[in-house]
């Protein structure tokens, strides 16, 4: 694009090339549409470049190098094992690059036209580009995600008080590290950080993993334990100058860097909404209905800018809804469950809910019955699955290595409507961590074969 | 105590109309005694007393009952004293509320009340919202009522229905501007609706139409001669009606692709194997299809007089959804009624083609060279363009006539 050029005149503007974004423009693409993507900074956005991918290729990393020294009951003694952390941070950074670069290629196949600058509404269908260009679109999708939220009291510096996006792009391993939140992000981190040797601080404002089960919790947070991270339960930071980072109980915690991970805020920043009369409620978030149609019916909004859960699959889903429902198509975003995983260790996974309610039961498995828990030495765990009264699946959680794989056949089971039988009646391959599915089916229609549960049954 | 509840009777009926009682408020009855007709957009059922004792009237008639509601009460007058008391109706409505739609709204996507979800796999929700339609409105048929892509397409081809109430709603300004009197609105009746329903599925097939005159005079000469004697030893009236029946049956059989329906998700044709001859009646109510079943099997006497046992249950109202469901090819006679001269007829969806017969007339014909009074009588074959061409539409017709025009074969049957 040249400044001064005429408006370019499109089908559909994606603003944001994050997971959402990409995943609308070339859905949109797809369908015969001619699409601007917008974004500022990196194709792939936070997921690719600064939170899913690289956490999940960090967090492998620290488990190599963790079970390298922690397996002498297999009778591995690996002495004097190192880590090269620039080295670690050159993959993790490749890894990203190599991902985006996949991005940019499917926009070009699908003649997408990836505009680099920040777009900002100057009428209602109307969009100004920083890199000079005006766009005049038919419809538009916003999918602009969102920021790590500040804290007043410790604004981030990047050298001492680190947002998540900085304490995954670290090139050395920090002796002390204090992390400031206790939710899923902070959880990852820790563990993470504490495989690699650190010295891990959490401090939790009331507990760790807070809004989650507390069966599944207790035994993250006993291996959290087992790992040397000292949990700050129902404390504050107060003050941090660069080596003592102060609470409001009057502890004083030695550590190198500060991460703050308390959330996540809405990014709508300079999009200038106002001008395109984009509505927005809460702390930020744009308002949708079930077709993701902002108050403004030719924009559409979509990921982590219009609430919660705030999750790349949710988004990716968003994108290919709200694409084909500009498009014409007759699609809403209707789905029953949004999974979510935590990549703790082990791994807490969970679609729909499994919390007590009327008229719903809830059954759990222990991984201490599962072969391949048992060989791997990997029996903490176990598998819930909530039903009700014809014995439809309403949840279930999976507290496991791989819960991320086997959570999926969860999500596919309630959106199906399928029943207990549905699930225990697929054979399913053994010796597999997701025979904790079959097994707590089983169990829940009072057949289960390798757990006893006596007259409970 | 016990209570007659209007049900499903298998068909995805969800309303009725309390046609009439056949007993009355506080008689005794017997178990299994019909007590009430209800007219439904299928067909007119009658309900059976679940057990002996005295019955109580909740549903009036000329009222409309949804499935669940509670028509009557049966037992000892002590125990019906009590029925009065509850609101079966509103019962029954508050129960079908249930079905609530996913929210995509920003706040976190949860089940709250995971037992009153759409039941529905995303495929199905997907077509719903494709044909615009709201998904909690369907019912489903599947285990626990999924929703079904079958459910969904039969509540699409329904929602006819629906689109008139919002054209009412549309006209409600426009209503306002004339005066009453210039305008009557008159709701369908159950029977109207199903036969709206049916026209426009119907109206969807690309058809075409083949017309053609048969010399009817040795067919004449036959069931004039054939008139009187079944009349007098079995008392049947026969008309012409079974051996236009026997000679379509014949037509089929050479012609196999007019015995069908068409799949039109699968691209596929469905021979019948079958041949189930519908015919087109008119009933007090509206347009009925009575069915002859394994019309082939049976004899030209056997079909008049179960022509003759369909014709009265049409009349009386007494026709079950049984006598009116697969068709194979349906044959629709104008000529019942004497006028007409040629119609083109609406197929009888899902079947391939349908036949239209109009009345025997005298019509000059043209016999070696000469012109002689004939008995001449017309037809129409329209048929699905899809599955059909119009080269074996004139095959088909062809062989109809031949039939039909060929003593040797009309006097074997």
């Amino acid at each position: 694009m040249v400044m001064g050029e005429v408006p370019e005149e499109v089908d559909i503007a994606v603003v944001g090339g994050g997971v959402g974004g990409y995943t609308a423009a070339i859905r949109a693409a797809e369908l015969g549409k001619s699409v601007v993507l917008i974004e500022k900074e990196k194709l792939g956005g936070h997921c690719l470049n600064y939170a899913c991918i690289p956490s999940k290729t960090l967090i492998h990393i620290s488990n190599i190098f963790y079970d390298s020294t922690h397996s002498q009951k297999f009778g591995i003694n690996a002495q004097n094992v190192t880590i090269d952390a620039k080295k670690m941070l050159e993959w993790r950074v490749g890894a990203s690059e190599k991902l985006e670069k996949g991005v940019a290629f499917l926009c070009k196949q699908n003649k997408i036209d990836v505009l680099k600058g920040a777009g900002t509404f100057i009428e209602k269908n109307r969009l100004q580009v920083t890199d000079g260009t005006e766009v005049i679109f038919k419809k538009a999708i916003l999918a602009t995600g969102s920021v790590p939220t500040r804290l007043d009291s410790m604004p981030f510096d990047g050298k001492k008080v680190l947002d998540y996006k900085q304490a995954l792009l670290m090139d050395y391993i920090p002796e002390e590290m204090a992390i400031v939140g206790a939710g899923y992000v902070a959880v990852e981190i820790s563990m993470l950080y504490a495989k690699l040797g650190s010295k891990v601080h959490v401090i939790a404002r009331s507990d760790v993993l807070s809004k989650f089960d507390r069966d599944a919790v207790s035994i993250v947070k006993k291996h959290m334990q087992m790992l040397g991270i000292n949990i700050h339960l129902g404390a504050n930071p107060k003050n941090y100058d660069g080596s003592i980072l102060e609470l409001d109980n009057g502890e004083k915690i030695k550590t190198d860097v500060v991460v703050v991970a308390v959330g996540l805020s809405p990014y709508t920043e300079g999009l200038g909404l106002e001008n395109a009369g984009v509505e927005t409620y809460g702390k930020g978030f744009i308002k949708v209905d079930e077709k993701l149609r902002t108050s403004n019916p030719d924009i559409y909004a979509i990921g982590d800018v219009i609430g919660e859960p705030m999750l790349a699959h949710k988004s990716m889903r968003q994108g290919v809804v709200s694409a084909e429902s500009a498009a014409g198509l007759g699609s809403s975003y209707d789905n029953i469950v949004v999974p979510a995983v935590i990549f703790s260790d082990p791994e807490i996974a969970i679609a729909g809910s499994v919390d007590p309610q009327d008229g719903i039961t809830v059954k759990k498995f222990p991984l201490s019955a599962l072969g391949r828990a048992i060989a791997l030495d990997e029996t903490d765990g176990f598998a819930k699955v909530a039903y009700d009264s014809n014995n439809i699946i309403t949840g279930v959680e999976i507290v496991s290595p791989d819960a991320n794989v086997v959570i999926t056949e969860a999500a596919l089971a309630i959106e199906m409507g399928a029943t207990l039988e549905d699930v225990a009646d697929t054979i399913h391959p053994h010796p597999t961590y997701s025979e904790s599915m079959k097994e707590v089916t089983e169990a829940a229609l009072g057949r289960a074969i390798h757990f006893f549960y006596g007259n409970s049954q | 105590m016990e209570e007659i509840k209007f049900v499903d009777i298998g068909e995805g009926i969800t309303e009725g109309h309390v046609q009439k009682w056949l007993v009355k408020d506080m008689d005794d009855v017997k178990e299994d005694q019909a007590v009430v007709q209800v007219e439904t957009d299928k067909a007119v059922v009658s309900m059976p007393a679940p057990k002996p004792g005295k019955i109580k009237i909740v549903a009036k008639e000329g009222s409309d009952v949804k499935v669940g509601d509670v028509m009557a009460y049966i037992g000892t007058p002590e125990e019906l004293k009590s029925a009065g008391t509850s609101k079966p109706t509103e019962k029954a409505v508050a129960v079908k509320n249930v079905a609530t739609k996913p929210q995509a709204q920003g706040a976190q996507i949860q089940i709250d009340k995971p037992s009153q979800r759409v039941l529905a796999p995303p495929s199905v929700r997907h077509l719903a919202e494709t044909l615009g339609i709201d998904i909690s409105k369907v019912k489903g048929t599947g285990a626990n009522g999924k929703i079904t892509e079958d459910d969904v397409k039969a509540y699409a081809s329904s929602t006819s229905a629906e689109n008139g109430k919002a054209n009412t709603e549309k006209t409600e300004e426009a209503k306002q501007m004339q005066p009453v009197t210039a305008t009557e609105r008159i709701p369908l009746t159950q029977t109207r609706k199903a036969i709206a329903r049916n026209m426009e599925l119907s109206w969807q097939i690309p058809r075409a139409s083949h017309m053609d005159l048969i010399d009817a005079t040795t067919l004449f000469d036959i069931v004039k001669k054939e008139k009187e004697k079944t009349l007098k030893q079995l008392d049947i009236k026969l008309s012409y009606l079974p051996f236009i029946i026997k000679a379509a049956v014949e037509a089929l059989k050479e012609n196999p692709h007019f015995n069908a329906s068409y799949d039109k998700e699968k691209q596929e044709i469905i021979v019948k194997k079958y041949y189930n001859i519908g015919l087109a009646a008119e009933a007090p109510d509206g347009l009925k299809v009575v069915v002859i079943r394994d019309s082939d099997k049976k004899s030209i006497v056997e079909i008049a007089k179960e022509i003759d046992e369909l014709h009265k249950k049409v009349l009386n109202q007494t026709i079950s959804l049984a006598e009116m469901r697969d068709t194979s090819f349906t044959i629709t006679n104008v000529g019942s009624l004497g006028g007409g001269f040629l119609a083109i007829p609406m197929i009888n969806y899902p079947d391939v083609a349908i036949l239209g017969i109009t009345m025997i007339r005298d019509m000059p014909v043209v016999k070696d060279g000469n012109i002689v009074a004939g008995k001449v009588l017309p037809f129409t074959i329209t048929f699905d363009h899809r599955v059909v061409d119009g080269a074996e539409a004139v095959k088909f017709g062809n062989a109809f006539k031949a039939y039909l025009e060929d003593p040797e074969f009309l006097d074997m049957l």
